[in-house]
């Protein structure tokens, strides 16, 4: 999963992309409103975090810019107001969900899987099923049938976004992006290593593999 | 004794004045009159008198000689006519003839009947005779020169004393209702000159820095006091208003520039690497920013208190369990420390104006001072009851409760009560009841102390 937060503060920056890392999060951050509306657009993320306040514009117009372009990325609002009205006027830009400042790191991360769950269509439901595999993405628990399967942080990520996207094709660029952030150069066969432990960790039915590979295109997870 | 309203004190003072003037502007009329009444008698009299000489009297031969009139009416008819009484002497002053009143005493005329007859003059004075007053002449009686005798002639005025009693009557019956009269007169132009001031009164009482927009105007002379007084305290509303917005203003910044350190200092606890040693007190101090950051979000709530203007719906569904589970999660290590329970008889949704943050403030405020002013392993209760007009709320506790003096404070801000031992400072309640003056909420608080407190309240 890749974040984008734009918070203008540069220690609050650090230390949410330090925790976000914690919960296997790929984390981009960038100090100010324009270079935030430059991110969001060009790149994809699975959640942006945004300041209300910004040296150089408010975080509503951000979301308001977002939407009118048809970006449909959740946006959570992080904003220094708690009264009714700015919520109100929050959700009313665009904004998927708020948050208060000061906040605590679980009610931040509760908050944007939450966001990340609704996005991906899992009905809310922490838990994602694909055949066998079941995938808790509140605990990070995965399970083949009743039996616990043990993957390292980066083959966990890789799986969530997967299958967060299921039945769709994912490109290795935003596989990388989202998965790795920009900590890893592009023309290493990371994603092709990882995806081979994986197939090897969770196999289907009649060892029939999950992830499918669409040459060419990318990957995909799809049941049967 | 009880001290007049300058209403009243305005009417009593234009009564009196009034009544000053009409004492004054009778008395005058009174003198007028009766210095009229008397020189006009005066003027009949001697005018009667030079009749009587000249039309019933033949005084050329030396001596009175008395005769009748041109219309064959003789001098008894005349006085008759004229109502008056006559006496008339001769030279040595023994009475020749006698009419009217004059008949059966005559002593009292004596001593002006000598003056004339030494002076030769004619003379005016006023007598009292047989309880009737008269006016009287005494005019000496002349031919060629020698006085041959006196004429007293004297009319009663009683009839016009009787008039002026009549006079004095009326005085007195239109003073009265003229005093009445202006004294109503008096309370009416009073309070009319006074409505500025009462307006005045009112908008200080109504008195919201929020809400100071109603200005007060009045028209007239721009010199007129009343005038330049609501002139200066409107200047002077503007000023507090500005000054009140600019202090919120402060107050909102402030507590609005002090998040960013905090949630600076807060994410960054959480990042802190933490061994088993520090956790805890990492914990400790994270708590200890969040209960700033909740203080400061009560300020903030102070000073940005208003009517919320999205949600006009008057009849709105809240889901109350749900304030109520917050609640409950927020005085959970309380309610286990002080071993209390908190029991909580509510429908699931109620209908309500008030939204449902508000409710929310209300709801926990109460609720956290029942079970903190709570004696230990006691219950805090909490009722709902829907009905048509909105819901009804009661919150009893058994706990410290507060004396009368301490209930009359409850709600002002920073107020704490005497010999408070828990923490707190003093402002949820006060925000409680900016909220509900907002929207009209009754609070009826009975407590008694050592007792426990009970709390009403109607959404
Ligand atoms: N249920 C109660 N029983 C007894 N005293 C009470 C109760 N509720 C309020 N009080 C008194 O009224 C005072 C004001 O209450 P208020 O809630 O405004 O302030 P606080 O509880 O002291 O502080 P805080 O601002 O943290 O709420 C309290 O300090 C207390 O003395
Ligand atoms: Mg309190």
């Amino acid at each position: 999963m890749h974040i984008l937060v734009i918070e203008d503060d540069e220690r609050i920056g650090e230390n949410l992309k330090t925790f976000l890392k914690k919960e296997r999060f790929q984390t981009t951050v960038v100090n100010n409103a324009e270079d935030g509306l430059f991110q969001a657009e060009e790149e994809s993320y699975d959640v942006v975090v945004i300041d209300w306040m910004l040296p150089d514009g408010s975080g509503i117009d951000i979301c308001r810019k977002l939407r009118s372009k048809n970006r449909a990325v959740p946006i959570l609002m992080l904003t220094a107001k708690s009264q009714t009205e700015d919520k109100v006027e929050g959700l009313a830009s665009g904004a998927d969900d708020y948050l208060t400042k000061p906040f605590a790191k679980e009610e931040l991360v509760a908050r944007i899987k939450s966001l990340i769950r609704r996005s991906a269509e899992t009905k809310g439901s922490p838990i994602i099923k694909i055949g066998n595999l079941q995938l808790n993405i509140n605990t990070t628990e995965v399970k083949l049938g009743n039996k616990i399967v043990n993957l390292a942080p980066k083959e966990y990520a890789l799986l969530e976004y997967l299958t967060l996207h299921k039945d769709k094709v994912i490109d290795r660029m935003t596989l990388l992006h989202h998965v790795w952030g920009d900590d890893v150069d592009d023309f290493s066969n990371t994603i092709d290593v990882h995806i081979r432990y994986l197939r090897q960790k969770i196999a289907g039915k009649n060892n029939k593999a999950l992830i499918k590979t669409v040459i060419n295109k990318g990957y995909m997870i799809c049941e049967d | 004794m009880r001290r007049l309203t300058t209403r009243q004190n305005f009417a009593l003072t234009f009564t009196l004045y009034v009544f000053g003037f009409l004492v004054v502007l009778y008395s005058l009329f009174y003198l007028v009159f009766s210095l009229m009444s008397v020189y006009q008698l005066r003027q009949d009299l001697s005018n009667d008198a030079k009749e009587i000489i000249s039309n019933h009297l033949l005084l050329d031969k030396g001596e009175i000689i008395f005769r009748k009139d041109k219309t064959g009416a003789s001098l008894k008819q005349f006085l008759l006519n004229e109502n008056a009484s006559a006496l008339i002497l001769d030279a040595k002053k023994s009475t020749v003839r006698s009419y009217g009143l004059f008949i059966y005493d005559n002593t009292i005329l004596q001593p002006f009947i000598n003056k004339v007859q030494a002076s030769k003059k004619p003379e005016n004075i006023s007598v009292s005779l047989n309880k009737q007053k008269l006016e009287v002449i005494v005019v000496p009686l002349k031919t060629n020169g020698v006085q041959i005798g006196i004429l007293v002639l004297g009319i009663s005025v009683t009839d016009l004393y009787g008039f002026k009693q009549i006079m004095i009557d009326v005085f007195l019956l239109l003073g009265f209702l003229s005093v009445a009269g202006s004294f109503i007169v008096g309370y009416v132009l009073a309070g009319r000159t006074l409505t500025p001031l009462i307006k005045l009164a009112k908008v200080v009482e109504e008195m919201d820095f929020d809400r100071m927009e109603s200005s007060l105007t009045v028209e007239g002379n721009p010199q007129d006091e009343l005038v330049l007084l609501i002139n200066r305290f409107n200047e002077m509303t503007i000023r507090l208003k500005d000054m009140a917005s600019r202090q919120k203003e402060f107050v909102a910044n402030a507590s609005h520039e002090l998040k960013t350190p905090l949630t600076r200092a807060i994410t960054s606890l959480e990042v802190l690497p933490s061994s088993p040693e520090t956790a805890a007190e990492i914990e400790l101090i994270k708590g200890d920013l969040f209960q700033i950051n909740a203080l400061l979000d009560k300020l903030l709530l102070l000073t940005r208190l208003k009517k919320d203007s999205h949600s006009p719906n008057k009849n709105q569904s809240i889901k109350i369990n749900r304030i109520f589970s917050i609640i409950k999660k927020q005085l959970e290590g309380k309610l286990k420390e002080k071993q209390i329970t908190l029991t909580i008889t509510s429908p699931e949704i109620i209908k309500t104006s008030i939204p449902f943050e508000y409710l929310e403030i209300i709801l926990s405020n109460f609720i956290s001072n029942a079970v903190k002013y709570s004696f230990n392993q006691k219950a805090v209760r909490v009722r709902v009851d829907q009905h048509q007009a909105g819901a009804d709320i009661e919150i009893v506790d058994q706990g410290v409760g507060m004396t009368k003096e301490e209930a009359a404070h409850m709600f002002d801000r920073f107020y704490r009560g005497g010999a408070n031992k828990e923490k707190g400072y003093g402002v949820g309640l006060s925000i409680v009841k900016q909220i509900c003056d907002l929207y009209n909420i009754d609070i009826k608080v009975s407590s008694k102390k050592n007792r426990g407190t009970s709390i009403k309240i109607s959404v």
